[in-house]
């Protein structure tokens, strides 16, 4: 029986996943998608489950069964096997590039381009049935066009940055785990974040908030557009996004009188371009064309042509909007100035020491500060001032290193490339000052 | 006192974590009335009632700090009773398995409880965590932990072997944790333990060959995505650094300051520094290039246990 919310539908992103290849799209009638170099259109997967595999044929999706799906899995594997005859491969198929290019532009199967190259191959009758075997997985991974559609989770949406690790700050999965649980982020936790990873880092937090709590990221005071784009790859239900606030840094004010921050003189002019809470509005999502080789048309004429009324009340709608948004800032800079909060993130391009010198005057004691930085100089200014202040204690300063192995009877190894670097962490708690 | 939530001050009854030094901390039940001795001297259990987690506790040679517990924490000093899982494998468990509030899980076996508590933190209040243990008296000591950490209510805790009898639990949770010198054996039982629409499996092993029958039987049972990694941490330590500069050049040579257009500004201003110093104070700390060098652990863990990590969608 399956589950009414494991059901894809209108308006969702969700991840296509291939080998190692995952690729976030949202769900839109008529959209098209382009995946692995295949175009097709997504109408097909509104109403399936998450976990359905497809492969294309002729632009359009056809669901693969499970049985299907796993003999096109299974691995034949005979290592060692005798290949002394064996001349360079590309050079026995008689069938060139160009040929199966057009094979495929007239609309072929994958299964029939590689019936064709079995037939052209020379050398495919001599082979063991091993490598026969291992031939025929190869051209099918290459040829057919198959991929499985999966519910977006933190771990999968950082598959999509693996080869583009930059947008993210060098983050790793061993990072992102690492700050996530040394946070000690949990439900109804209240978490300030400092991170310029597109979201992720905030999204991430959010998700093992469950709903409770409040995560609030901390912006600098400028006019950068602040990039939250990752959050929206999360499917996050409004219900959760009413947990997530923003404050400029330049809003909190350390108390110094011992009273408690009821009214904050906030300046209502403080405004930040781009601040907006995620929405899931196809016009906000700019950062979703950054992702490679994707032409994914959207009808543009749509947008352009709204009505003049419309506009009058989109004016009132942004007042209204921006109004909330005041309130919502005040209310979580209370927050923070009041010494409520729960845990402290930093992750950003900014310069940390600063940063977490104003911060930590905010957090009770007892509590984890975990600063995230993809060099290794600037954390080493804030391990010093942390030691020196005595401001925290068990104080942990780090990196991971992370290999991925490759298992099959007897070709068990460590994968040919690896990371090099998943940036490097600072831990700590806080603590009193001493009386 | 509680791992489900912070508190700000110590009560009677809490689990505090006592904070010696780097890397010594030590788990203390508050009871009315008892002393507890530390390398600092004594410290009655009733001085700690009502002081805010965090703070510093005086103690007669010394202080110490009272720190509010965390799974992280507790890893580091709990009372081991097996081998342990360590806060670097724990978060990759837990960040791989897709866990969050609401998830269920089906961990064997329990051990020490390392791994449990970083797990039910997260899936709390809504999610629950089943695991299992073939020690009686692991089994006993666990369950009456969580109980006393106030977590009781999220995790049950069995007396089985589930390779055996397997985990008895049918398309119920969203991942299976295993830590087992024979993992195999169950993932038939682990996978009818997974919920109809997928879910995810990890399977912590120091030996290779374990990870091979696990990979073979996982691809058996039709799981994919099937990955197998490595995960160690490389603790950094801040020092100050200082090594020596040498004399690049002949000194004594007249003849050098001859021609001075050859020569830069600074190249000029090092010579003169040289020039002015006497012979016996030129290894004073200004000759020394100093820096704070970040350090490198000499000796660390160089290996856990291999991770293999697999999906298994509706099934
Ligand atoms: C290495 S310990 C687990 C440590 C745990 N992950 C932690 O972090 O504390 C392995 C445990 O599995 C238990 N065990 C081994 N085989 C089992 C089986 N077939 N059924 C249940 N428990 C088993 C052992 O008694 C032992 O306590």
């Amino acid at each position: 029986m399956p589950m009414a919310n494991n059901i894809i539908a209108d308006g969702d992103h969700v991840i296509f996943k291939r080998d190692g290849t995952c690729r976030v799209f949202q769900i839109k009638p008529d959209r098209q998608a382009y995946f692995e170099k295949v175009k097709f259109t997504v109408n097909d997967l509104i109403g399936q489950q998450f976990g359905s595999t497809f492969k294309v044929d002729r632009g359009n999706l056809v669901k693969l069964s499970e049985t299907k799906v796993l003999e096109l899995e299974q691995v034949a594997s005979e290592p060692g096997a005798d290949n002394r005859n064996l001349l360079d491969s590309e050079s026995n198929q008689k069938m060139r590039l160009e040929d199966i290019q057009k094979m495929k532009s007239d609309g072929l199967s994958g299964e029939k381009i590689i019936e064709e190259l079995v037939e052209n191959s020379e050398t495919f009758d001599s082979k063991t049935s091993f490598s026969q075997a291992k031939y025929l997985k190869k051209k099918k991974k290459k040829h057919l066009q198959m991929f499985t559609v999966l519910r977006p989770t933190a771990r999968l949406v950082m598959e999509i940055f693996s080869k583009e690790p930059a947008k993210i700050c060098f983050l790793r999965p061993d990072t992102v785990s690492q700050i996530l649980n040394f946070s000690n982020v949990m439900y109804g936790s209240n978490v300030a974040v400092v991170e310029t990873c597109q979201g992720l880092v905030l999204a991430c937090v959010l998700e093992r908030l469950g709903g409770h709590g409040k995560v609030i990221h901390i912006v600098p005071n400028t006019s950068d557009t602040l990039c939250r784009q990752v959050m929206n790859y999360f499917n996050l239900t409004k219900d959760q996004l009413d947990h997530f606030y923003s404050v400029p840094i330049t809003c909190l004010k350390v108390e110094t009188d011992g009273t408690q921050h009821k009214s904050l003189n906030i300046n209502s002019s403080t405004e930040i371009p781009g601040d907006t809470l995620v929405s899931y509005s196809r016009t906000e999502l700019p950062a979703i064309e950054m992702l490679p080789d994707r032409t994914d048309d959207v009808n543009e004429a749509e947008k352009s042509d709204i009505m003049t009324e419309e506009k009058e009340a989109e004016k009132k709608k942004r007042e209204v909007k921006r109004e909330e948004k005041q309130k919502r800032q005040e209310a979580a800079a209370a927050l923070i100035q009041n010494k409520k909060l729960d845990s402290l993130i930093i992750a950003c391009k900014y310069n940390p020491l600063p940063v977490v010198k104003k911060l930590i005057q905010f957090l009770p004691p007892s509590r984890c500060v975990v600063v995230y930085c993809q060099y290794i100089e600037p954390l080493v200014e804030c391990y010093t001032w942390i030691k020196e202040q005595q401001v925290g204690c068990q104080l942990k300063f780090s990196e991971t290193w992370c290999r991925d192995y490759q298992v099959l009877p007897n070709q068990t190894h460590p994968v040919i490339n690896m990371s090099g670097t998943g940036g490097y962490l600072l831990t700590y708690t806080t603590v009193s000052k001493l009386s | 006192m509680s791992f489900k939530e912070y508190k700000s001050t110590v009560e009677y009854g809490d689990t505090v974590l006592l904070y010696i030094g780097y890397n010594n901390i030590l788990p203390l039940i508050v009871k009315k009335g008892q002393t507890h001795q530390t390398k600092f001297g004594a410290l009655p259990h009733d001085t700690l009632i009502g002081k805010q987690y965090g703070s510093k506790i005086h103690c007669p040679k010394g202080w110490i700090i009272i720190l509010h517990p965390t799974p992280e924490f507790w890893t580091m000093c709990l009372p081991h009773r097996t081998q342990i899982l360590y806060s670097t494998d724990i978060s990759m468990i837990v960040f791989q398995l897709d866990l969050k509030p609401g998830s269920t899980v089906a961990e064997a076996g329990t051990g020490s409880g390392s791994l449990s508590h970083a797990i039910i933190r997260t899936i709390l209040p809504k999610g629950h965590l089943y695991t299992f243990e073939f020690h009686k008296e692991r089994y006993m000591k666990a369950s009456e932990e969580f109980i006393q950490h106030q977590i009781g209510d999220y995790v049950t805790v069995t007396h089985r072997d589930v390779c055996g009898e397997g985990f008895q639990l049918t398309n119920l949770v969203d991942a299976v944790f295993l830590d087992l010198p024979r993992p195999w054996e169950c993932i038939q039982s682990a996978k009818e333990a997974i919920k109809k629409e997928g879910g995810r499996l990890c399977s912590f092993s120091p030996c290779i060959e374990q990870v091979q029958k696990t990979c073979e039987e996982l691809t058996k049972l039709g799981f994919t995505d099937i990955t197998t990694m490595e995960c160690l941490v490389r603790n950094i330590n801040v020092q100050n650094a200082t090594l020596q500069n040498i004399t690049l050049e002949e000194q004594t040579a007249p003849s050098f300051t001859g021609d001075a257009n050859a020569e830069t500004d600074e190249f000029k201003s090092k010579k003169l520094k040289t020039e002015n110093a006497d012979v016996k104070t030129s290894k004073k700390s200004t000759d020394n290039y100093c820096f704070p060098a970040a350090v490198p652990a000499l000796t660390m863990p160089g290996h856990t246990g291999f991770l293999t990590f697999a999906s298994i969608y509706m099934h």
